[in-house]
């Protein structure tokens, strides 16, 4: 019998010399992956559109909604509308991290406290946000403190019940060995307390960003005052496509961002955690 | 002591309490909620006809109910939902396995799917009006959005969470990378898929009843 | 009884795992070269992160080494080897049944007849009665019993085994113990048996292959000459002991080496 038919060898992967281009999209196949998806998407619809597949009237086209941003960063008018924006979003959401931390953390620590609060924020949590619209102009009219605190409900609730969570689900056992080692109630608090909770903030932080985006648009459809939603509206109303979707365009740019920036904010609170993408490869 | 000296009103509540705490919290905090409201409303502090009043509503529920003017607007609702929903979920579902499943897609569309998620729905409102009106269509539109991402999501990150040894056993026996979906990920991605559905049905019924409320058409045209 | 040729012989196999983010290459198992003879029983045995676990993957196929080279002997029908996991390795979703049956489904066997042929391997293991069960249901050692049963149920000539019994209670591992060397007897199987457990290795085997980490190597074969069939109380024998002391001695020469000089291991 031959060595062949008798065994099943099983060889070392062989080290292939690959061609330097083929080694380099190996190495960022991701990023040229994702870069060749978004560029077909735009060329898509470009071509798309010119060719008469997809409407114009409805849905512009890349160069056209470019060009109406080109038109639209040398109005004053515009940097007037992206102030007001930013400066709800700002406030709206500083406040909202500001005050629903401690009070979440509160909440999640002092039972009492909790079960008072609790049926308030399923109540208001589950409440639309829209349906709060009517209630604050009652109170504070149509105005940039409206559209604030539209913002700020829109973070608030996102921000404080995983932060709840985050404190109710603090390590026992943790608990327990700082106990045992007499910590003073300050030291616990400190030392495992607020670490634990951290990464809930953060992810509550993460959520928080859609809902104060969406927040301020809401806010800015209802009051028609100023800002960029004002801004999407109107070009809606005079059936200007190019430039509503170049509006739409920076609330997106502006999701990304922010998104981003809580992920690297997340990676760095995380970064005692082990990573798992340890890869089997030679 | 100084607990036996109290009056026999206070003795009970202090049982009730200590019996069931989570209850009884529970019950003031609701209780006291709707009775703030109706007084608030009723203080004459603002219009009527902009704050309702929890009997208001309680009085309008049980009228409509009784009238049946109510039903067929619900009925409408309902087919809204229905029709946004499941068109959402035959294509949310199979994208976010797909995307969990093999890498190069995930890398094709993660790019464009993240843009399209950081966008906040309600940007795209105008849009959907210019398109299909404020209609059935624009609603069945709002629903399939406010769904969509929710399932992608969830069931992309299910996929990722298959434990990698299960994934072994499967190579490990010499079974194909299409018996590991079958028998691997679909079973491990399933409460994922759920979850990610029960989400996007919440946000879906939020979508059908008020994400229009906030266009006022009237003010700008 | 046994037919003389070699069911595995392994020449250089080296690995070397890289890490994708940084690029940092860490050198697994340097060298080794290891045959196991038709019917025997042997273990690889070492200290955690060794690579013992990364050679049981090679040669399953589930990795590929850097170099070196394998070669198994071919049978008739079926693989040539079947792996038993440490833990973790049910499939929640599956009854006990199924999960026995699934390594016959890989091979392309029908669910029914894969069931079928599945069936006596339950008994054969003294799960007889729990084919419906679901792993929750089971305690930490029938788990593994029902792990073994799926690696029998494909009839390969080697099972390996990668420190099955690492997770169980004192008790219930000398237990299964003694199980295996029932069922390796009555199954006629080839075993490469993984363990940090010297007496574990002591107690199963024809042979102990002794690997030292940081690379990992193997540093001595020894021919364990206590006769079979063995009861649970040869781990009591003053032979048995030599075996052990022998065995603890290399590792622990081992590990002072590498604390003498530390800079040479990492
Ligand atoms: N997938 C992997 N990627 C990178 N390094 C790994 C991987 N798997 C194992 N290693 C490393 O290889 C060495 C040997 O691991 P392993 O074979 O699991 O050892 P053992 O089974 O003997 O405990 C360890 O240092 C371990 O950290
Ligand atoms: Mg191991």
């Amino acid at each position: 019998m031959t060595e062949a038919a008798a065994f099943r060898v099983i060889r070392a992967r062989a080290r292939r010399k690959r061609h330097p281009l083929r080694r380099w999209y190996r190495g960022n196949e991701r990023a040229i992956l994702s870069a060749a998806g978004i560029v077909s998407f735009i060329a898509a619809w470009q071509v798309g559109s010119d060719a008469g597949l997809i409407s114009k009237f409805f849905f512009s086209s890349p160069v056209e909604v470019a060009a109406a941003g080109a038109l639209e960063v040398q109005k004053a008018r515009f940097w007037e509308d992206v102030k007001i924006s930013a400066s709800e979003l700002a406030i709206g959401s500083l406040a909202a991290v500001l005050l629903a931390v401690p009070l979440g953390i509160a909440i999640g620590w002092y039972r009492r406290v909790s079960l008072t609060f609790d049926p308030w924020l399923n109540f208001f949590n589950a409440l639309p946000r829209v349906a709060l619209i009517p209630l604050v102009v009652l109170w504070v009219g149509l105005g940039f403190e409206m559209k604030t605190i539209i913002v700020f409900f829109g973070g608030f609730f996102s921000i404080i019940l995983p932060t709840v969570e985050g404190v109710r689900t603090v390590d026992r056992q943790l608990l327990d060995v700082a106990r045992s080692f007499r910590a003073p109630e300050r030291l616990i608090f400190t030392s495992l307390v607020i670490p634990g909770t951290l990464p809930f903030i953060v992810s509550g932080i993460r959520l928080a960003v859609g809902r104060v985006l969406a927040g301020v648009i809401i806010a800015e459809f209802y009051a028609q005052t100023a800002g960029l939603g004002v801004m999407i509206a109107r070009s809606e109303a005079s059936l200007q496509s190019d430039r509503m979707l170049f509006g739409v365009l920076i609330f997106t740019v502006l999701g990304i961002v922010l998104t981003e920036a809580v992920g690297i904010a997340e990676r760095y609170l995380q970064r005692w955690r082990p990573s798992l993408d340890l890869e089997e490869a030679a | 002591m100084i607990a036996a000296r109290e009056a026999p009103a206070v003795q009970l509540l202090g049982r009730l309490r200590s019996r069931n705490e989570r209850v009884f919290y529970g019950v003031i905090g609701f209780v006291g909620l709707t009775l703030a409201w109706e007084i608030a409303a009723n203080s004459g502090l603002f219009r009527k006809s902009l704050l309702s009043t929890p009997s208001a509503i309680w009085k309008a529920g049980v009228t409509d109910i009784g009238a049946g003017t109510l039903w067929p607007h619900v009925a409408t609702s309902l087919e809204e939902f229905a029709i946004g929903f499941i068109v959402s979920l035959a294509i949310a579902i199979p994208l976010g396995l797909a995307i969990g499943w093999f890498r190069r897609i995930d890398y094709l569309l993660n790019g464009l799917l993240a843009a399209l998620n950081a966008t906040p729905n309600v940007a795209l409102i105008p849009l959907i009006i210019l398109v299909a009106g404020i209609g059935f269509e624009s609603k069945v539109i709002v629903v399939f959005l406010s769904t969509f991402f929710a399932v992608v999501v969830t069931t992309f990150t299910g996929v990722q969470s298959i434990a990698r040894r299960h994934l072994e056993i499967t190579r490990s026996f010499g079974g194909s990378r299409w018996l590991a979906f079958r028998t691997v990920a679909l079973p491990s991605t399933t409460p994922y898929i759920l979850s990610g559905v029960r989400i996007g049905a919440g946000r879906a019924l939020v979508g059908v009843v008020s994400r229009f409320d906030v266009w006022r058409p009237e003010l700008h045209r | 009884m046994r037919s003389g040729h070699l069911a595995l012989s392994a020449r250089g196999v080296q690995m070397q795992y890289r890490d994708r983010g940084t690029g940092k290459t860490l050198l697994a198992i340097e060298n080794v070269d290891l045959d196991v003879p038709d019917g025997a029983f042997v273990s690889l045995l070492g200290p955690s992160g060794c690579g013992k676990s990364t050679f049981l993957k090679i040669v399953n196929g589930l990795l590929p080494a850097t170099s070196g080279e394998i070669k198994l002997h071919r049978v008739a029908k079926g693989r040539e080897d079947a792996m038993v996991f440490q833990d973790a390795a049910l499939f929640p979703w599956y009854s006990v049944l199924d999960n026995v049956a699934y390594g016959l489904v890989c091979a392309g066997v029908t669910r029914g007849e894969a069931r079928r042929r599945a069936a006596p391997f339950i008994e054969l293991v003294g799960l007889k009665g729990f084919d419906d069960k679901y792993p929750y249901q089971l305690s930490g050692g029938m788990q593994q019993r029902a792990n073994l049963a799926r690696a029998l149920a494909v009839d390969s000539a080697i099972l390996l085994m990668d420190e099955p019994f690492a997770a169980l209670d004192a008790q219930t591992r000398e237990l299964m113990q003694a199980e295996l060397l029932r069922i390796w007897n009555a199954a006629k199987k080839t075993v490469l048996f993984v363990t940090h457990q010297i007496d574990e290795a002591v107690y199963l085997s024809d042979r102990v292959v002794v690997m030292a980490a940081r690379p990992g190597k193997v540093i001595a074969d020894i021919e364990i000459d206590l006769p079979r069939p063995r009861p649970l109380s040869v781990k009591r024998t003053p032979e048995f002991a030599v075996y052990e002391e022998r065995i603890w001695r290399l590792i622990a020469g081992e590990y002072e080496q590498a604390r003498a000089a530390p800079d040479a291991a990492s």
